[in-house]
């Protein structure tokens, strides 16, 4: 083993019982023996030093002791007071003074530990992105933008030293972003995620938040105002406008990640048959890629990135143009999605099964597909793998002048659509990202806890998340593997819910690395 | 947190009460002398340490400013003077007599004191002293003595980042280090 996966191990130990180990050392703990043997010895070493046994010292000694110390005390308390009386000032230096070490000590230790705390880099920017859901965007901002921005910035602050972002640079780059030609752009921005792996797809969700915040020309608004145009206005201004069209980005693609209760019923909202995904290739709508990948779900391995079928950039530039043209509208649908009552959402969406709000909301969107509404229409509760392309919806095609009109439409024709929602398939991720699986399996921490009964150790679990955000399957391995509470854990897992994605599967190993209570 | 009488205690004691830093220095000697002795690995030296830690804190009381907890900032004071104490003496503790290392109690009902883990906590202690300053500093105070790593970073001086990392270091050099039959010995029954 080399020695970025032994710190990586070394690291794991500080996560929760219930958090996302990075994959790389899941898989190592999973598959190799050397690996497993390492962490076994770094948990002993672990809770040897934690329960390493206090020195005793009797109570006879140690007033002894307090003695001698109250006697230096009082010296120095007398010390003190001649030198008040002279006046003298005292020039010791600070016994309280940062430490320093003589040995040379990594110059830029916080770029090394980001592995270490992916976790809380991810929920910053959960977080970040929430606040950016509830943003407004005024109007005439160019959703499509927010792609080609993160795209480029992508590649240019692929940095894991610093973290630094600069918001200047980025409002630079949404500024050049925005004056080119959205949808050469947009379907670009799709494969650049496609083709790396989950741990490297947080990356791009970092770097997907922050031009949420970075300029873009000034908003009418703010703008006129500042006439003489300072960058920092700007910036603000672009910053306001981008946090919108990440909400609006956002709303779009998100997809029935809360609903633990009731996996299956996203599912509904897709067709069964990866071959069957409905696919309209006249319509404008973004046509699911998945058909492309359709033949061999089982065997996608995870993370794994999926080729960008070529009619998705057509499709998506499709998409992205319709995006650009009213803005007002797309705001007005995000927030018509976030407001739209269970009842009224279920019975456009013809849906029988019940599902949560939160589903519904996803259930407007335009749909990704259009043609053959009879797989499309049968809810499908079991979590096969499908493509990711929506369920049939009217043609999204040329007609659709606006975001509102294309969720109305879809809303209205799809009659099968139970919660999730198809957003455009072009919309959704290539995968789920590190961080929303962390968020995900972070939610079962009480649960894992509870079958391990007291129990401390790793237990390796090979789950397989179907493109609706259901798992599939949910193996434990490990010292608990074929125990009670092997069966329990993945139990557990089993009832997760990840948000959806475009490939057919994913496939991860995830350590619940149990350790004793601190 | 501080609670309403220890706070009044410190006030006082930041005013030039004596009394009030004997209180102090009662409640906290224990678990400084605690860390002096894994720092220095010398029951002698951490004496030594304890009553100049004590004596630099009544004389600086006043410019603790008590934004971060007291222990830290005498946990800060601690670590000053038992590096200056380290780098000075270069000496370190001979294995019979490391105090950091438990008596074997015969027929102990509790099996941590068995002989043969008493021979893997000195095997621990003696690979903790291997490592280099920074980060056998930091996996004391982690490890040993348990703070989180935001208490860690305020008395280090540094970032939590710094002190995962110093961290997570430590336990990989450490499990390089010892050896396997160490490890069985360690290894809670």
């Amino acid at each position: 083993m080399d020695d970025p996966l032994k710190l990586k191990i070394a690291a794991s130990l500080d996560l929760p019982t219930d958090a996302a180990a990075d994959p790389e050392v899941a898989r190592a703990l999973a598959d190799d023996p050397e690996a497993r043997e390492f962490a076994r010895g770094l948990h002993t070493i672990e809770s040897a030093l934690r329960s390493w046994p206090a020195p005793t010292r009797s109570d006879r000694d140690w007033e002894a002791f307090t003695a001698r110390l109250d006697a230096k005390l009082d010296e120095a308390s007398r010390e003190r007071a001649k030198a008040r009386k002279g006046k003298k000032v005292s020039n010791e230096p600070d016994p309280a003074a940062i430490p320093v070490f003589t040995d040379a000590t990594p110059t830029n230790p916080e770029s090394k530990q980001a592995m270490s705390e992916p976790q809380e880099n991810d929920a910053d920017l959960e977080n970040l992105a929430a606040l950016t859901r509830t943003s407004t965007v005024p109007v005439g901002m160019p959703v499509a933008s927010v792609r080609p921005s993160m795209a480029s910035i992508t590649d240019s602050v692929d940095d894991t030293s610093s973290g630094i972002v600069d918001i200047k640079k980025l409002a630079a780059i949404a500024r050049e972003e925005a004056a080119k030609p959205a949808p050469a752009a947009v379907a670009k921005a799709p494969e650049a995620p496609a083709e790396k792996p989950v741990a490297k797809a947080a990356k791009t969700d970092d770097v997907m938040v922050t031009p949420a915040r970075a300029a873009t020309p000034a908003p009418t608004l703010d703008a006129p105002q500042r006439k003489g145009g300072s960058t920092l206005w700007g910036a603000i201004g672009g910053m306001a406008l981008m946090a919108g069209a990440f909400a609006i980005y956002t709303n779009m693609q998100q997809g029935p990640s809360s609903d633990a209760t009731n996996p299956a019923a996203p599912a509904a909202a897709e067709a069964p048959q990866p071959a069957a995904a409905p696919e309209a290739p006249s319509a404008p709508s973004v046509a699911a890629p998945a058909p492309a990948e359709a033949p061999a779900p089982a065997e996608a391995p995870a993370p794994v990135a999926a080729p960008a079928p070529p009619p998705q950039a057509e499709a998506e530039a499709a998409m992205a143009q319709r995006a650009v043209t009213d803005t007002a509208a797309a705001t007005a649908e995000s927030r018509h999605a976030t407001n739209e009552p269970v009842p009224q959402a279920r019975a456009r969406a013809g849906a029988s099964t019940p599902h949560s709000a939160r589903e519904e909301r996803a259930a407007p969107r335009p749909a990704a597909v259009e043609a053959p509404a009879a797989p499309v229409a049968a809810p499908a509760p079991t979590p096969a793998p499908r493509a990711a392309a929506a369920p049939a919806a009217p043609p999204a095609a040329g007609g659709a002048r606006s975001v509102d009109d294309l969720m109305n439409r879809v809303a209205g024709a799809n009659g099968a659509a139970q919660a999730a929602a198809p957003a455009p398939a072009a919309e959704l991720p290539e995968r789920p990202t590190r961080g929303q699986i962390t968020s995900v399996l972070s939610g079962l921490n009480n649960a894992v806890r509870t079958c391990t009964a007291g129990q401390t150790g790793t237990a390796p679990v090979a789950i397989v998340i179907s493109n609706d955000g259901s798992v599939s399957s949910a193996n434990v391995s490990g010292q608990f593997a074929g125990s009670a509470a092997g069966e329990c854990i993945s139990g557990v897992v089993g009832r997760a819910h990840f948000p959806r994605f475009r490939a057919n599967e994913v496939r991860i190993t995830y350590p619940f690395v149990i350790l004793p209570p601190r | 947190m501080a609670t309403l009488e220890e706070q009044q205690t410190l006030d006082r004691a930041r005013n030039g009460d004596r009394a009030a830093f004997g209180v102090l220095m009662r409640q906290h000697q224990r678990r400084v002398h605690r860390l002096a002795l894994q720092l220095t690995g010398s029951a002698g030296d951490a004496d030594d340490v304890t009553q100049e830690t004590f004596l630099r804190a009544y004389r600086a009381i006043h410019r603790f400013d008590g934004r971060a907890d007291l222990f830290t900032w005498l946990y800060r004071i601690c670590v000053n003077v038992a590096l200056n104490l380290r780098r000075q003496s270069k000496r370190v503790a001979a294995d019979l007599d490391d105090p950091r290392v438990p008596e074997p109690v015969d027929g102990a009902p509790d099996p941590a004191l068995t002989a043969e883990r008493t021979s893997g906590y000195r095997a621990l202690a003696r690979a903790l002293d291997s490592l280099s300053e920074s980060l056998r500093t930091t996996m004391v105070l982690a490890c040993v003595e348990q703070l989180p790593y935001k208490d860690i970073a305020e008395v280090l001086g540094c970032s939590e980042g710094t002190v995962a990392w110093r961290v997570h270091e430590a336990r990989r050099k450490l499990r390089e280090i010892i050896p396997a039959d160490v490890l069985a010995a360690l290894e809670e029954p």
